[in-house]
């Protein structure tokens, strides 16, 4: 990267270099600023700061480090993600030698030599060389990826912008300017020659068999130099205005984003104060959604693993957060129009099952629950607009402090004939037993919190419930939208924990695990809530519990989206089934992280599905494909679900049970 | 346009009956713990035609009437939540002990007292115990026509097209104004509120009149039905299950079952 004296003898290199740059960064910022920071200033809401040490570390994982981009690579199944490292390695050490190479020694020749010492620059030129031939290769890879081969997630056409090959050519002649130029610069000066940059000297032959004097290699050297540095400022200016934007808002996405469990949906404490609830438009929401809409890279990695794009509903999270993107091009008053029925559908935004698979696939750290959430919000307390089937479940919240509207049981009745004692009979217990609705009001998850009763009363575990004083923790309210709702039942239980002074507590559903573990603490309330196969998997260990009975069942454990990718219970349900004699245990093609939804998370438990293709059969799908006997689950909502499916498919030999009925049945005496 | 709708607060019609229990000494319903009261469902309905009906009116406002022993005000405040404007009440333990008729007076006497009003809307009758006939004493007493079971009005001029359901259809009436309206669920549901609305309801003052004040000594709403007996009807169900080793034997049986028991 020798620099040219000057520009074609009309002025020195430094001020080109330094004119061009200067011009083209400032288009560059004034597009940036216009098109992201603008929007990110005028939310009504500001930057939150807090945990400012994860902030960095998530930053240093997931955009230095390219976690994210890494976590599902494979050699055999998925290489895009090293093509996107050895690009994103590129463009680092491009950049360092720009400063080195170009804005420094067009000042002072020698800089970088003095900075770096003959050697380290020559291996550093080198490096850029070799670093332009895998270039190619990732390039090259990635245009067959995308037009020939197509992976799934690639078959939707907005992943084939034209932006991705204008940015295919613009990287591609970057690495070929630089090697052309490295090349002619061989026949330049011969001298400066080092023997390890074989790639440049190959390819200076066919220059070299040329025979032109040295002028006209000097001219065609900094011919090469100057398009060069054309294109790389020209990249500078292209970078705001496509989809190339992640590579400036990701690390702000990332730095922003949420920095403790996937689970947590903000807690607005001051919704009496608030001007408007939810958001609607740019101005309404937060500036990390904003960061996200922009920071989207169009890869279909969401939308290839959401449940509701896999059977064909509308919301595909992908399209959702680039038709979100797509309001900054509106005008002023354009935006205040809203983007509820322009950019985004209603039946979008009541599609998502808040599983967190989209959230949990993104390289770019984009939360998609977030603002879907925040238009529900908009939706429910803003215009009451919702479909009718959650209208009736916040009535039933509101009315009888629980979403079952109809049913025949009160919050005592499953427990009549148990040894079980409610707190108020037991106020020394250790363990708070949080039943939630579905394990106390609907018929068949009775028998499941039974068998829990029954296997921590074997374990003598000092336990009691609170029975008729529980109330729904509000999560299908929060879900929904009705954040009010769900802050009124949130302090009544709260209200309950206090006057009772509970500091533990065991959750069956995983669902009141992730409201009461992750989202009680922002309303003051915290404690150590923990999952019912956690305790379990301790009491077996201990040997508290000891399952004997042998059975030959083989049994698929299906990771309920709470449990697994919200609070990243994976092992201690597996452990549990591991330790029953005889128990084969199977996995499905997508299991932990991977897991498919039920299609009852979101307040889906409740609210009907916009179309006929349901999600809770498309997994059955999955299980029935294992040929095991049994599913196992630990959530009332799988259990539900998959009973359906089950019973759907007419596969009457199967069965879905959840893991406390499982253990149950080995450790029941007299059988 | 001034508008009020007579509201009524109940126990939650959700909760399974079996966990009803009866004080049979003073022939009433005992309450159940942990179970909230609503407003009865119908009157709901009637809040929401009202709400639909002043939109046609730039100066409407909505006044909601409701009389009873301990009312509870989330639940009352329901229709403000909803738009309805202020709310009324007469508290009175008297109240629990009243027939259609003491009740209906009482109802009658604050709708003079606040009105007058154009429009009366009312559910057709309240879940607890269905007796249906509230509207009707307050049309009565006041002798101001009534058209129920009313599912839409249209303004035709200076009157009003009401379709009101009947048994195997709708009718359409055209009426004049003061009116007494009856509604049921065709109205369709009433509207959830919204936050805004639940926030202005919970700082609105529930105006409060007292039987002193509307001029009602104890003596002349005194009942004049007393309800004798109140208790759940005793549910036999006899389940016999006809066996036989095939369909026909099945049948065979079956019929002369029928025969022995004289059916056939």
């Amino acid at each position: 990267m020798a620099v040219p004296e000057t520009f074609f003898n009309i002025f020195p290199t430094w001020i080109g270099v330094y004119g061009l740059a200067i011009t083209m960064f400032s288009i560059s910022f004034i597009l940036f600023y216009k098109r992201v920071i603008t929007h990110i200033s005028n939310s009504i809401y500001n930057l939150d700061f807090s945990n400012i040490e994860t902030k960095f570390k998530n930053v240093l994982t997931n955009g230095l480090f390219q976690k994210k981009v890494l976590q599902r690579t494979s050699f055999t199944k998925d290489r895009s993600g090293i093509g996107h490292v050895i690009i994103f390695i590129s463009f680092l050490s491009y950049a360092l030698s720009y400063i080195l190479f170009i804005f420094a020694d067009s000042i002072n020749s020698n800089f970088s030599k003095v900075v770096l010492g003959t050697f380290l620059k020559n291996l550093y030129l080198s490096y850029l060389e070799i670093l332009a031939i895998l270039v190619f290769i990732a390039l090259i890879t990635a245009l067959i990826r995308r037009w020939i081969l197509i992976p799934n997630r690639l078959k939707f056409s907005l992943t084939k912008k034209p932006e991705s090959i204008i940015i295919i050519v613009l990287i591609a002649s970057l690495m070929l300017t630089h090697l052309l130029t490295e090349s002619v610069n061989h026949l330049i000066k011969p001298e400066t020659a080092y023997s390890f940059n074989f790639i440049s000297e190959y390819l200076s032959k066919p220059f070299k068999s040329l025979n032109y004097d040295i002028n006209s290699y000097i001219l065609l050297h900094d011919l090469f130099w100057w398009i060069h540095l054309t294109i790389i400022l020209s990249f500078a200016v292209y970078i705001p205005i496509s989809k190339h934007l992640h590579l400036l808002v990701s690390p702000m996405s990332f730095f922003f984003g949420n920095t403790k469990s996937s689970g947590i949906i903000d807690t607005p404490l001051n919704l009496e104060e608030m001007e408007t609830f939810g958001a609607n438009n740019l101005r309404t929401f937060k500036p990390k959604q904003i960061m996200d809409f922009f920071a989207c890279a169009v890869c279909g990695r969401c939308s290839e693993v959401c449940p509701t794009n896999l059977t064909d509903k509308e919301l595909s999270p992908m399209h959702f957060i680039n038709n979100l993107m797509q309001s900054s091009s509106k005008t002023e008053e354009d935006l205040n129009i809203g983007v509820i029925d322009n950019q985004v559908s209603k039946t979008e935004i009541w599609d998502c099952l808040n599983c967190g698979a989209c959230v949990n696939e993104c390289p770019v750290g984009i939360e998609h629950i977030s603002p879907i959430i925040d238009m529900r919000r908009h939706l429910v307390m803003e215009k009451s607009e919702m479909p009718k089937t959650a209208e009736s479940t916040l009535l039933s919240l509101e009315q009888g402090g629980h979403p079952w509207r109809g049913t025949t049981f009160t919050r005592s009745d499953w427990h009549k004939d148990l040894n079980v004692k409610t707190i108020s009979d037991n106020p020394d217990a250790e363990y708070l037993l949080w039943v939630g609705c579905t394990g106390a009001l609907v018929e068949r998850n009775q028998k499941v919190i039974k068998s829990l009763v029954k296997i921590l009363n074997s374990a003598n575990v000092n336990f009691a419930i609170l029975s008729n004083e529980e109330t729904c923790t509000g999560d299908p309210a929060k879900r929904i939208g009705n954040e009010y709702l769900f802050q009124i039942l949130a302090n009544q239980n709260i209200q309950n924990f206090i006057k009772y002074d509970i500091k533990k507590i065991i959750t069956h559903c995983p669902h009141c695990l992730n409201t009461i573990k992750n989202e009680y603490p922002a309303l003051g309330f915290k404690a150590e809530v923990i999952n019912y196969t956690e305790l379990i998997t301790k009491l077996i260990d201990q040997k508290d519990l000891i399952p004997t009975n042998e059975t030959s069942k083989s049994v698929s454990y299906h990771d309920p989206c709470f449990l697994g990718r919200h609070n990243k219970i994976y092992e201690e349900p597996r452990d549990i089934v591991d330790s029953i004699p005889g128990m084969k245990r199977m996995e499905m093609c997508k299991n932990k992280d991977k897991a498919l939804c039920c299609g009852a998370g979101g307040g889906h438990m409740w609210i009907e599905e916009s179309n006929e293709k349901r999600v809770s059969h498309l997994r059955t799908d999955e299980f029935l494909e294992t040929k095991s006997d049994t599913l196992a689950v630990a959530c009332p909502f799988c259990l539900q679900m998959f009973e359906e499916g089950i019973s759907a498919k007419s596969q009457s030999d199967k069965e879905v049970k959840d893991i406390a009925e499982l253990l149950e049945e080995s450790i029941e005496e007299n059988k | 346009m001034k508008i009020c709708v007579c509201i009524k607060e109940v126990p939650d019609s959700d909760v399974p009956s079996n966990k009803l229990r009866i004080d049979q000494e003073n022939n009433k319903i005992i309450p159940i713990e942990n179970v909230s009261s609503i407003v009865n469902g119908f009157d709901l309905n009637a809040v929401e035609l009202a709400l639909r009906f002043s939109e046609n009116y730039d100066d409407a406002s909505i006044s909601i009437i409701s009389i009873g022993n301990d009312l509870t005000s989330d639940v009352i405040k329901k229709p403000l939540a909803m738009g309805a404007d202020d709310i009324i009440t007469c508290e009175d333990p008297i109240i629990d002990k009243l027939d259609i008729y003491g009740i209906s007076f009482i109802l009658s006497k604050i709708i003079e007292k606040t009105g007058p009003y154009d429009i009366i809307f009312c559910g057709r009758h309240a879940s607890d115990f269905d007796n249906a006939s509230t509207p009707f004493g307050i049309s009565e007493i006041l002798s101001i026509p009534l058209i129920n079971i009313v599912k839409n009005i249209t303004i035709k001029g200076e009157k009003l097209l009401i379709d009101r359901v009947i048994t195997d259809g709708f009718q359409t009436i055209e009426a004049d104004l003061p009116l007494i309206i009856t509604t049921g669920s065709q109205v369709g549901d009433p509207r959830y509120p919204t936050l805004r609305g639940i926030m202005n309801a919970s700082k609105k003052e529930i105006k409060k009149i007292t039987l002193n004040e509307l001029g009602i000594s104890e003596l002349s709403i005194a009942p004049k039905i007393q309800i004798e007996k109140l208790y759940f009807p005793e549910n036999e169900n006899k389940v016999e299950i006809i066996k036989g080793s095939n369909n026909k034997e099945k049948a065979i049986n079956l019929l002369s079952k029928l025969k022995e028991e004289g059916v056939i």
